[in-house]
């Protein structure tokens, strides 16, 4: 089937100005703007919360223990959100929280990165024995449940930030492999790697500067999903009690704490939830829009 | 005496993206006789596919509009058929081949699943019967061992076979048009040369008639007997195969001409370089005003820069769209 | 390596190490690709693809080799091997003297400095990611051909020798067309000052009207720079007008191989003779050419499976029964015409 036609790029003719082209394109992935704003939104609460709260999230007072958010017949202004059952303000706890989430959600997808897409690279370029042996160990890693993993490594290495950030960083990296293989595999024999070959161009030149910029695109989608899982991943160890220990603020853990107030105080565990729903929306409509813009790139070129 | 069997007149067909309006067909006007071959050469971007198919209504519409224009076939304006009397007429009075046969094959259907779809759909034969005259249509075509085949997946097939099975497919209603898109120009070229006879052979049995679309001239030189010459979406030129051979008249086409390598040329006229055509093909969303041909035409003037030509007539239905013949023009 | 030591241009004589003393700049003989079919968990080798089988030819030094032939025949995989992108399985390729299978990673440099390639597909050729300037300076900068500080100006040299804007070498390849893409990688071999470059495919992927321009540029920068070639490509036409000598394949080997003229105007083998009257010729008369032609029927066999004997013998016109049996070694008939059909000898009696 004949395709519709596209134009030729006249170098030399004026295009329409860049604005223009950047708002009908912002238009046409709307959905992506709003991850874009909400995801903004977590970075600016995350480097600001300190100013941006109202209370100190570790200050209690059993006075003030499981009181209605402002909203609610009974509830107080200054405690928008509501407190939680050590009297903390749970809008401030909420707003910390998102620090965690994100340092998180980042250190861990970075190690991820790291580990992945170097045996990636290796499997997808050099492939023979160390395909067998990288690809072998990727299946196995994938067959298995995180949850057994996540929580084996825990207990060797004990719950905490850090470790919560190895245990998912160690886990996580089969997902990057796989992809990098493949894409690796199909760039090895693009004409313009032969070319390269054929510059005399050393194998690490070829991996660095030729086999991963065109990488990037596919990887980069990839990451902010698992970013979003990671951050989702982080909030069920904590829950589970095997990462982040009260009384630090995470999501997860204010979930296992309003886990025994959800019938009568059910704010204590839905808004840390919402809080999680809110930005793994945001993350992943943002690598949705970013899928379609990179996706059309790639076609063309 | 030769008869009309599709006229197009004015068809416009354009093209709403992000980036602009794709002028893909601007007001192309021209006819196919009963039992004779169309060659419409042009390179990509010219707008020949879209051309087909805006004839075959199958333009994605968003982002593709037919603006404008009228397509007389037997009698009635297929733009303004229903979508259920055009799927009528498409499979069973105009029939289309595409160039990859690859991808224009279905890969999880057998072959003879596909052209007895054709016979159960239009002809509302018993599936065992259509199967019986699908073998007998790869037959036709020139496809050894039949019966066997007729069982076969596209991908089990030769380039050239899969080629002969499309061939089947459109053939198996009888067609009165058949439309060729780029039918050769994956194949290899002693390939090719058995698909083109096939295809003239079949003409001549059938009565029916050929559009041809490709950039090769040799091709087209081979198979019509009229010529329409399209550049940015305009018909250029347009002639009979004789005349366009014997007394081209548009820059364009004489450009194509000389700058085309043919074999044994060197031999007799002595080794010169190619006289290429500059430029690109322009931009469709951003056209230049006046020629559209103008930017890389060797022989322009002023008035090419201002106007754009219309058509002129020129002797026994030569048509030339450049302002050089206008004195000769017979049409005002 | 990346970067050995900074020296002046070497001279083909310090390259070679055992000169054979041949005045041919590339000596090819036997050359043998095979491909291994892996099926199976454990891959095992079912089969090969036979993609050469035994090729051998020579060129000179300022000659234009066009190879040529129809999908399968392993003319593609033949320029690989002269660069090395391929291991060959079998025979030997001489460059300038020198044995290529046999040198050591600093020749290996100058090996890949002397002998380039132009790729077929203008739209993978180049590095999406990299700038223009990059992808032809590179070579400059890794090896350092021009003193530190001056590559940029030679990327506007050669540009400008391509007939692309030197301005424009800071944009990216999808800003270009395909043939200005096409001119890039030729621009990128330049680069590297070749005395042989092979073209493979060097514009099928183009439209018509580019494809002259393309055509014509190569002829300059041939007599500019005093340039070989060897021309791969499926297009008889492209082939005879750009080629000072033609070898025509088949099925992984040689069936003829002739100047232009002699291929033209007397070809031998019923291969080439097919493939001659197959193409078709874009002047007046095209209905009769296309009655008088001789067909050849069926399809071109599989690399995979070869016909025995001479692999033309299941669909050539003149075929005898020793065909099926003598596979045909290629012999001179005349100047420089070389074929291998037992019509004209080779067969054991």
């Amino acid at each position: 089937m004949a395709e519709i036609p596209t134009s030729n790029p006249e170098i030399d003719e004026a295009a329409p100005s860049i604005l223009s082209l950047v708002l009908r394109k912002m238009w046409h992935l709307r959905m992506g703007v709003l991850g874009a704003l909400l995801i903004f939104c977590l970075i600016f609460i995350a480097l600001f919360c300190p100013y941006v709260s109202p209370h100190d999230p570790f200050k209690q007072d059993i006075t003030k223990r499981l009181w209605k958010p402002a909203f609610m017949e009974g509830g107080k202004a200054e405690y928008l959100l509501g407190t939680d059952h050590l009297g903390r303000d749970l809008l401030t706890r909420i707003l910390y929280g998102t620090r965690i989430s994100l340092v998180v959600g980042l250190a861990a997808v970075i190690l991820m990165l790291t580990v992945g897409v170097t045996l990636g690279l290796v499997a997808g370029y050099f492939g023979g024995k160390a395909d067998a042996v990288i690809s072998f160990l990727v299946n196995c890693m994938m067959g298995f449940p995180f949850i057994l993993l996540a929580m084996s490594l825990v207990a060797v290495l004990g719950a905490s930030l850090q470790n919560i950030i190895i245990a998912l960083g160690l886990t996580g990296w089969p997902v990057f492999t796989r992809v990098t293989r493949i894409e690796t595999m199909k760039l090895r024999d693009r004409e313009f790697v032969l070319a390269a070959k054929s510059l005399a161009f050393s194998t690490r030149r070829i991996l660095v500067r030729h086999i991963l910029p065109n990488l990037l695109p596919a990887i980069l989608v990839l990451a902010t999903v698992e970013v979003a899982r990671a951050i989702i991943r982080e909030s069920l160890l904590s829950f589970l009690g095997l990462g982040i220990q009260p009384p630090t603020p995470s999501w997860g853990v204010m979930l296992a704490e309003g886990r025994d107030y959800m019938l009568l105080q059910w704010w204590l565990a839905a808004f840390p939830g919402m809080a999680i729903f809110m930005s793994a929306l945001g993350i992943n409509l943002l690598g949705d829009a970013l899928r379609d813009l990179v996706d059309p790139y790639l076609r063309k070129t | 005496m030769r008869e009309s069997l599709i006229q197009l007149k004015n068809l416009t067909t354009h093209f709403f993206t992000p980036e602009g309006v794709v002028k893909a067909v601007e007001r192309v006007t021209f006819g196919i006789d009963k039992g004779r071959t169309l060659g419409v050469l042009g390179e990509s971007g010219c707008g020949k596919s879209v051309t087909a198919l805006t004839i075959m209504r199958l333009i994605p519409d968003p982002p593709g509009k037919i603006l404008e224009g009228e397509i007389t076939f037997e009698g009635s304006d297929l733009l303004q058929l229903s979508p259920g009397d055009m799927r009528q007429v498409r499979g069973r009075d105009i029939a289309m081949i595409f160039q990859e046969p690859m991808t224009s094959l279905n890969p999880v259907y057998t072959i003879g699943d596909q052209i007895a779809e054709t016979y159960v759909i239009h002809q509302r034969m018993g599936k065992p019967e259509a199967f019986q005259r699908a073998a007998e249509m790869l037959r036709l075509v020139g496809i050894p061992a039949p019966e066997r085949r007729v069982h076969e997946y596209p991908h089990q097939l030769s380039g050239g076979m899969r080629q002969r099975a499309m061939i089947a497919m459109a053939m198996s209603c009888r067609p009165k048009l058949l439309i060729a898109d780029e039918p050769t120009t994956a194949l290899d070229v002693t390939i090719q040369a058995q698909i083109l006879d096939l295809m003239l052979g079949l003409q001549e049995e059938v009565g029916m008639a050929i559009m041809i679309i490709t950039h090769d001239l040799g091709v087209i030189a081979e198979v019509s007997d009229d010529v329409v010459v399209m550049y940015a979406g305009q018909v250029v030129e347009c002639a009979s195969i004789e005349t366009l051979f014997l007394q081209p008249r548009h820059p364009y086409t004489l450009g194509l001409m000389s700058s085309i390598p043919q074999l044994g040329r060197k031999f007799k006229e002595g080794k010169a370089r190619l006289k290429e055509i500059p430029g690109l093909v322009p931009n469709l969303i951003r056209l230049p005003p006046g020629c559209l041909f103008q930017p890389r035409c060797p022989m322009a003037f002023h008035t090419c820069t201002q106007q754009r030509p219309p058509l002129f007539s020129l002797d026994s239905g030569h048509g030339v769209r450049c302002w050089l013949v206008e004195k000769e023009a017979r049409n005002p | 390596m990346d970067r050995p030591a900074p020296e002046s241009r070497p001279t083909s004589n310090s390259i070679s190490a055992t000169e054979s003393g041949d005045d041919f700049l590339l000596r090819v003989q036997g050359l043998k690709k095979y491909f291994p079919i892996r099926k199976g968990l454990l891959g095992r080798t079912v089969g090969y693809v036979y993609a050469v089988d035994g090729v051998s030819f020579a060129i000179r030094r300022g000659e234009t080799l066009g190879l040529v032939g129809e999908s399968g025949c392993g003319k593609s995989t033949i320029g690989r091997c002269l660069l090395r992108l391929y291991e060959a399985t079998d025979g030997q390729i001489f460059f300038q003297g020198m044995d290529i299978s046999k040198l050591s990673p600093g020749e290996m440099i100058q090996f890949r400095t002397r002998i380039q390639m132009i790729f077929q597909d203008p739209y993978s050729s180049l590095n999406p990611r990299l700038r223009v300037r990059e992808i032809i300076g590179e070579s400059l900068r890794v090896h350092n051909l021009v003193p530190q500080g001056d590559w940029q100006d030679r990327v506007r040299e050669l540009l400008a020798e391509v007939g692309l804007q030197p301005d424009h070498m800071a944009r990216y390849p999808h800003e270009f067309s395909g043939g200005q893409r096409q001119r890039i990688g030729v621009a990128r071999s330049l680069a590297m000052n070749p005395d042989l470059i092979v073209a493979d495919e060097p514009v099928s992927a183009l439209d018509v009207s580019i494809q002259a321009q393309v055509i014509n540029l190569l002829d300059s920068l041939k007599d500019k720079h005093g340039l070989s070639y060897i021309v791969i490509a499926h297009d008889l036409a492209v082939v005879e007008h750009i080629s000072d000598r033609i070898a025509v394949m088949y099925l992984g080997k040689l069936v003829e191989t002739a100047r232009d003229r002699d291929l033209y105007l007397n070809p031998k083998h019923p291969y080439t003779e097919a493939l001659l009257s197959a193409v078709p010729i874009p002047a007046p008369g095209g209905r009769e050419r296309r009655k008088s032609r001789k067909l050849i029927q069926g399809d071109v066999a599989s690399p995979i499976n070869p016909p025995s004997g001479c692999r033309f013998h299941t669909r050539c016109l003149k075929t005898m029964e020793e065909c099926r049996r003598i596979d045909p070694p290629l012999i001179e008939i005349g100047p420089e015409h070389h074929v291998a059909c037992l019509l004209y000898g080779g067969g054991r009696p």
